[in-house]
């Protein structure tokens, strides 16, 4: 059976983190689940919440200090790496991707259509805030023009990655902008890239906890400062 | 005038800076004599400001304060760009190291001891779409 892993990078989920878990699907067709939650240096007490949740198929990776959602996304493919992972789907802490979706992202990575697949909430913007969606084109657009691969929603959580997309993709960034650079890795690797659509569940929290506006302009800037350094 | 009271005071106490530096580590590094060129040359410009006329000259600039500038902003971005770099590296490395300490101890949950033995509530999904 072909082994799955989903990567839950969490920043200080104490509040929501326990119902994210419980909500995982308990058995997907065809794979064995790990979930592999990236305590990325929360002081609020996320990591003792995942241990009371009494689910041995987690792994919990702590860091020591906070290293952003890059460096936490980076730590739980480098362990789906280590254990030969199949699959690997990133998954939000926040409680805005429904379970349901994992499959709908794993589909076509296990049945060898593609090697990378993201999971668009663009595709059905329904009930997304205006706002968002105008957030979100402009920072397609820009991850389009710097690293020259089209998709409809750069920054979304919930990817998926076969085995060869695990050992070829390689992140160095470690912030917000780790989106766009999962979008530019498949494009250097040559990835065989898929979108399909996925809802987004919208609650107070995690419009607060996600991408605002103003961080997209630090995300342009760290991503133009990468341009200048990196290439 | 005051500019260069003050362009004198800097250099004066500045190359008091790098004397001091080299009688205490008695090795004339790249960077001591960088500070010293640096240094010297405020002074030099304050009491000779016409010596940069040449230079402005040969730059294509109308007058010495022009290459001043353009020097001096240049060298800054520079500056500027080499500090992001080393930064960047710096928070790299840290990231490795974090990461790999979080690698190594690794934890799995333990088992809720209950008469339920999967505690997750979610949904069985089947895979392929």
């Amino acid at each position: 059976m072909s082994q799955l892993v989903i990567v839950i990078p969490a920043y200080n989920e104490a509040r929501v983190i326990g119902d994210t878990l419980a909500r995982l699907p308990r058995a997907i067709a065809g794979v064995s689940i790990q979930v592999v939650v990236v305590d990325d240096g929360s002081s609020d007490g996320t990591s003792d919440v995942v241990r009371a949740s009494g689910d041995d198929r987690i792994i919990l990776l702590r860091h020591a200090i906070n290293r952003g959602l890059g460096g936490a996304l980076g730590t739980g493919l480098a362990y789906a790496r280590k254990i030969g992972a199949d699959f690997a789907i990133t998954y939000d802490a926040d409680g805005q991707h429904a379970p349901e979706d994992i499959a709908v992202v794993l589909g076509p990575l296990q049945s060898g259509q593609a090697d990378a697949v993201i999971g668009s909430r663009l595709l059905s913007p329904k009930g997304m805030p205006g706002y968002r969606i105008v957030g979100n084109w402009g920072l397609n657009l820009f991850t389009y023009l710097l690293f020259g691969l089209w998709t409809t929603d750069s920054q979304s959580g919930l990817r998926g990655f076969n085995r060869k997309a695990i050992d070829s993709i390689r992140l160095r960034m470690d912030r917000m902008e780790v989106s766009s650079e999962f979008i530019k890795e498949i494009r250097r690797t040559r990835l065989r890239f898929l979108e399909v659509p996925i809802r987004a569940i919208y609650s107070e929290y995690s419009l607060a906890k996600g991408q605002r506006n103003r961080n997209g302009i630090n995300i342009v800037l760290r991503l133009l400062l990468y341009r200048l350094l990196e290439d | 005038m005051g500019i260069r009271i003050f362009a004198i005071v800097l250099a004066v106490v500045s190359l008091a800076w790098v004397a001091q530096r080299f009688r205490r580590t008695r090795r004339f590094t790249i960077e001591l004599m960088a500070w010293l060129v640096v240094f010297s040359g405020i002074g030099l410009v304050v009491f000779v400001p016409r010596a940069t006329d040449r230079f402005a000259f040969w730059l294509g600039v109308s007058s010495g304060f022009n290459a001043l500038t353009f020097i001096a902003v240049t060298t800054l971005l520079l500056l500027v760009f080499r500090i992001l770099s080393r930064l960047q590296k710096v928070e790299r490395d840290l990231t490795r190291l974090i990461r790999a300490y979080a690698i190594d101890t690794a934890a799995q949950v333990p088992a809720r001891l209950s008469e339920n033995p999967k505690p997750s509530a979610g949904p069985e999904l089947s895979g392929e779409k």
